[in-house]
């Protein structure tokens, strides 16, 4: 480890020294200084603070990684600059040394990411002390942004009693008689899903009952849980108005009882906030939905607003269960381990290459592993696509085969969550450092070992 | 430690081919070396540019890998991390990192041998003022002249006490004194029992330092051997004397003709450049005339030597004996410094009021007499002390004759 240390401690020296580090670091001042006076959001408080931490991590964490990838080039520098001659003369294991050089650019960014993290706090505080525009923003301020919150899903029922009675009633009156292929258990798979996707409309005049499980949250008065659904409306006036009330406690195992009415915009996401003390001592929460639109006809056009929870997360309940300060800790966690798988491929790559071809690569895999999703769907058509089919069958293949190697960054970006005032879970964390770091990092480093320990260091003078 | 016998550096067969990009053989850099170099010895390895040096030398650190043969260091393969510790190496021009100072280039390479703080701040002093460049030392190495950076290399070179030390080409770039002083380091450290590997084109840095050589060409060793077996010119006799009067030089001319019915060359030599050099530059450094450049260079630091093989007493005995050396038997730099004061000063009087000395075509007056070899023409002269005492008798003996280790050698005198 001594030697480990002593390369990683001079990298951190050369990159002060050659004042790279001190230029990305006056970038970071000058991005984290602005922004918090030039976001604006929606012109309230807590929009302008969910604008600032977007913008704030994604410059911190683009920054970092161009760092990341530029401080790697150590080791094309040592090889071309022959400083490398008198490292390998030294008691110095290679792999130590390649280690040792990643050591020191992932030191050099915890630093830069701790700092950035301190003043991304400092200013949120800031803007966070501004008079909120209304009563709204000061909750959503508090309890949408400034917030660590759970999130559980509405649980629909399964049908299962309901459709083993219905087949019985249909093999009663003899629905299925003369089909050779009929198969009871798929009968009922299928019944089940037809009921499901019923009970997913909420017609004019029908409630819904929706549960909610394990919501561990304070039960007090002052503690506010939020409601957050989407949905879509079938036959919807042209006002594009819907009408319904939300219900939420269960008085019977001894919870309040409170009732919002909401006339909301089709197809947007809405959220209805409500004191936690409606939640019942088993931490389950119950919420009746009520369609309370009419049935009316405009001219000749029966509107019925008919209001569709399509997804199983279309109606989620938000409790508070930690700080806005360790949601932010745990997001730049994940920050680091992406940068550390960052600087692991510069360093793979400049045992090899030199200073431009190493981070020309470790650039375009950043930019592969960024635009991951978005690319895999442009491809998915490809094949069937044009005339040039098997061109595009070979580089459909090509880039999917890339892609196994190369991490989806978007797994390992938790910045919606953080701006939306949702946890970050540790465990997540936990997952994304055994993946990226212990896995693929390691992969990659024990690659550019093995390149190193095989290459000549000095090149041919004769 | 390493055993007398075992040598500390052995290649068979060696062979180096550079290829291109499509690992087509582009150039053999180095054929068929076999070499070895035994401990204490003072080994160098000469050849014009391109001649195969500097590839055989990084295939011995593991820098480079050889196409064919087999390497041996310390009895280890080079790759080996471990006998690392073992050496030092100075390549062909100072890889620093611009961007530290001396202090910390040192210190740097210091932790990676793993020294422990006050060991590693002792030693880069010591080296420091070994290459003089103490008050020189908060400075970027970005902003040192070549030499300067050079001594700095050699300082790294030295900062693990190596058994094996191998400089490639230590003196390029240097002004005559850091030449000087690193010629006289490497002679110290050969004179403390160190290992050395000395890759030069310099001839007179090669002739004045190494114990044995061997010159390549073309990737092939052309000659190997010793400085005596390769320079000896038997068939000649070298005659040195204070100045002579023209009749003495006359009478020494018929003894000749007579017994040996040869004729003589009689002429006045000049001294080295080299000196009157050194000279001025002592003198402006004694009169601390203000310079940017490297001071004066200091003593060899006492560390060094203190892991060799047989342990403190030996060393001690090692350094013990090369300081009698200088006092008795001095080297060329204590030869100006210490036994005759000044001595560049007489080289100075020869050279401004000449006073027509007798004495042979040799100008090598900083040569060591203690380690000279015998056939070199400073020891012929003494060897034909005997000629010219039969000629003239003691009373006509020489003021600056140092007695002792100039015994006339018979055997190497090529008086036939």
């Amino acid at each position: 480890m001594g030697n480990i240390w002593t390369v990683a401690r001079h990298t951190i020296s050369e990159s002060i020294r050659n004042k790279v580090a001190l230029a990305f670091v006056l970038m970071l001042v000058v991005l984290l200084v602005g922004l918090p006076f030039g976001s604006k959001g929606d012109n309230t408080v807590s929009g302008a603070l969910q604008a600032f931490l977007s913008y704030s991590v994604t410059a911190v964490s683009a920054l970092l990684s161009f760092l990341s990838i530029f401080l790697a080039k150590s080791i094309s520098d040592d090889l071309s600059g022959k400083q490398i001659l008198m490292l390998m003369t030294k008691p110095i294991a290679r792999w130590k040394y390649v280690i040792g050089r990643w050591l020191g650019i992932v030191c050099i960014n915890t630093v830069l990411l701790a700092t950035a993290g301190l003043m991304i706090y400092g200013f949120t505080m800031y803007i966070a002390s501004k008079p909120p525009q209304d009563e709204f923003d000061a909750e959503r301020l508090k309890g949408q942004v400034l917030s660590a919150r759970h999130a559980s899903n509405y649980i629909i029922p399964t049908f299962a009693a309901e459709s083993a009675a219905v087949y019985q009633e249909n093999v009663e009156v003899g629905k299925y008689s003369g089909l050779a292929d009929h198969d009871e258990e798929k009968e009922k798979k299928k019944l089940q899903a037809d009921m499901r996707s019923r009970w997913r409309a909420v017609w004019p005049a029908e409630t819904r009952v929706m549960n909610f499980e394990d919501v561990r949250c304070d039960r007090s008065p002052d503690s506010k849980i939020h409601l957050r659904y989407t949905h879509y409306v079938i036959n919807y006036a042209p006002d594009e108005i819907v009408s319904y009330t939300w219900k939420f406690g269960s008085p019977e195992k001894g919870t309040k009882l409170y009732a919002v009415e909401r006339h909301d915009y089709k197809d947007r996401v809405h959220t209805v906030t409500v004191p936690a003390d409606c939640v019942a001592p088993d931490n389950t929460l119950q919420v009746i939905f009520e369609n309370i639109n009419p049935d009316v006809k405009y001219g000749d056009v029966q509107v019925y607003n008919t209001v569709v929870f399509e997804r199983d997360d279309s109606v989620q309940v938000y409790f508070p269960i930690g700080t806005f300060g360790g949601n932010l800790i745990r997001t730049l966690s994940l920050v680091l381990c992406k940068l550390a798988f960052l600087a692991a491929i510069g360093v793979a790559l400049s045992t090899v290459f030199s200073f431009p071809v190493a981070c020309l690569g470790a650039f375009s895999i950043l930019l592969l592993a960024t635009t991951r999703e978005f690319l895999l769907d442009s491809i998915s058509w490809l094949p069937d696509a044009g005339s040039l089919g098997i061109v595009q069958l070979v580089l459909a293949y090509v880039i999917r085969a890339i892609y196994f190697v190369i991490p989806n960054f978007d797994r390992f970006n938790a910045l919606d969550l953080l701006v939306d005032g949702r946890n970050v879970t540790l465990m997540w964390v936990l997952m994304s450092i055994g993946n990226l770091v212990l896995v693929k990092t390691s992969i990659l480093l024990i690659a550019g070992c093995l390149m190193f320990m095989r290459r000549e260091v000095d090149e041919v003078s004769v | 430690m390493t055993k007398p016998s075992l040598p500390v550096v052995q290649t068979v067969g060696l062979h180096k081919v550079f290829k291109d990009f499509w690992r087509r053989p582009r150039v053999s850099a180095v054929q068929d070396l076999n070499l070895e170099i035994r401990p204490g010895e003072v080994f160098g390895l000469l050849g014009p540019n391109g001649s195969g040096k500097s590839t055989a030398i990084k295939m011995l650190l593991g820098l480079l890998y050889p196409t064919r043969g087999r390497i041996s260091i310390f009895g280890r393969p080079p790759t080996d991390v471990a006998i690392k510790q073992r050496i030092g190496y100075l390549p062909e021009e100072s890889y620093l990192y611009r961007f530290l100072d001396a202090k910390e280039t040192l210190d740097f390479y210091g932790r990676l041998f793993r020294q422990h703080g006050q060991v590693r701040r002792e030693r880069r002093d010591m080296l420091l003022e070994m290459v003089g460049l103490q008050h020189e030392s908060s400075r970027r190495i970005g902003e040192y002249s070549k030499g300067m950076a050079r001594r700095i290399g050699l300082a790294q070179a030295l900062i693990n006490d190596p058994e094996f030390l191998v400089l490639d080409e230590p003196t390029s770039g240097l002004d005559p004194i850091g030449t000087r002083q690193i010629k006289d380091v490497i002679r110290r450290l050969g004179d403390m029992g160190k290992t050395i590997l000395l890759s030069s084109h310099l001839l007179a840095d090669v002739e004045d330092v190494c114990d044995r050589v061997c010159i390549l060409y073309g990737g092939k060793v052309q000659a190997e051997g010793t400085i005596k077996e390769l320079l000896a010119q038997k068939d000649v006799t070298q005659i040195r004397a204070d100045k002579l009067r023209p009749d003495t030089i006359e009478e020494i001319k018929s003894v000749v003709e007579r017994r040996e019915s040869k004729s003589i060359e009689v002429s006045v030599p000049t001294g080295r450049l080299e000196n009157l050099f050194l000279k001025i530059v002592e003198d402006a450094q004694a009169a601390k005339i203000e310079t940017s450049g490297a001071g004066q260079a200091g003593a060899i630091p006492d560390f060094l030597g203190a892991a060799t093989d047989d342990g403190g007493a030996i060393i001690q005995s090692l350094i013990k004996a090369a300081d009698q050396d200088v006092k008795t038997e001095p080297t060329p730099v204590a030869a100006i410094q210490e036994e005759k004061p000044q001595p560049s000063k007489k080289v100075l009087d020869e050279l401004t009021k000449p006073k027509a000395s007798l004495e042979s075509t040799d100008t090598r007056a900083d040569s060591k007499p203690g380690t000279a070899p015998p056939d070199t023409p400073s020891k012929a002269v003494q060897a034909d002390q005997s000629i010219i005492d039969g000629l003239l008798g003691d009373k006509n003996r020489p003021d600056n004759y140092v007695p002792g280790n100039q015994v006339p050698d018979k055997k190497d005198s090529g008086n036939g």
